[in-house]
């Protein structure tokens, strides 16, 4: 699993691209907390190069999620791959995260 | 019928190794992309389940996972056996999706992608999980 940030707007962008379980999540929950040290207002996750993931990463992103909403933040998925977003729904997690297609609907210029 | 049986140390870097022997048999019995994923999330959340508290104490090359796949009687049948701490099943439930946080969510996937999960209480030691998917007009 690789994941990438960047900042566009005064959004960050993290891209994340592979398999996330319960052995590489916590390399997730590691760059997501080194984000929110930063106090972003907005965080955009691009789970469009994400070929698997478990209840360990989404648990991950529930985390982040939650700690945004708590000071009035956003945490945005985009590009869910069709057979991970029939995981969210699973979860009833689809009702919870803002879901865009496309990470330029979050990071408008 | 056909069988396959895997045998594996109980490690979370071997998870993708797990998913990876398993990927090409219910590929090559016709489930759909969707279908696949669920039976593969399924088997990755009860073996984690096994390397995070049947195997508590922590990496050890002894802790094994054995694996088997059954595809007879129109249905997928996958069995996960450890020997590690024996679980009570009555213990284990989901959380209540209403409630958003992030813990509790894999017994619910785990029942959500699989037609049947329980578990065999015959085992004397350790524990023996049943998945089952039946095959269904949704198969290719």
């Amino acid at each position: 699993m690789n994941v990438l940030s960047e900042q566009k707007n005064g959004v960050i962008l993290l891209t994340v691209d592979g398999e996330v379980d319960l052995n590489t999540s916590p390399q997730l929950r590691s760059k997501l907390k080194e984000i929110l040290k930063e106090k972003p207002e907005k965080i955009c996750v691009d789970l469009g190069k994400v070929k698997y993931i478990d209840s360990s990463g989404i648990a991950t992103l529930i985390e982040a999620h939650k700690e945004l909403v708590d000071r009035k933040g956003e945490l945005v998925l985009c590009d869910i791959p069709k057979k991970i977003y029939s995981v969210f729904e699973l979860a009833k997690l689809d009702m919870v995260f803002k879901i865009v297609s496309d990470p330029s609907e979050v990071i408008k210029g | 019928m056909t069988q396959h049986q895997f045998e594996i140390t109980a490690l979370p870097e071997n998870l993708c190794k797990i998913r990876g022997s398993i990927e090409p048999i219910v590929q090559k019995l016709g489930f759909d992309e969707d279908q696949i994923y669920h039976i593969l999330l399924a088997v990755d959340e009860a073996c984690s389940n096994v390397i995070r508290h049947a195997y508590a104490s922590g990496k050890d090359e002894k802790n094994k996972i054995e694996l088997s796949l059954d595809d007879s009687e129109n249905k997928l049948k996958i069995k996960i056996r450890d020997y590690g701490i024996k679980c009570d099943p009555s213990n284990i439930c989901g959380r209540d999706l209403n409630e958003v946080k992030p813990g509790g969510l894999g017994v619910h996937l785990i029942h959500g992608c699989m037609d049947q999960v329980y578990f065999n209480c015959d085992v004397e030691e350790g524990n023996e999980l049943i998945l089952i998917k039946n095959f269904n007009s949704k198969r290719r």
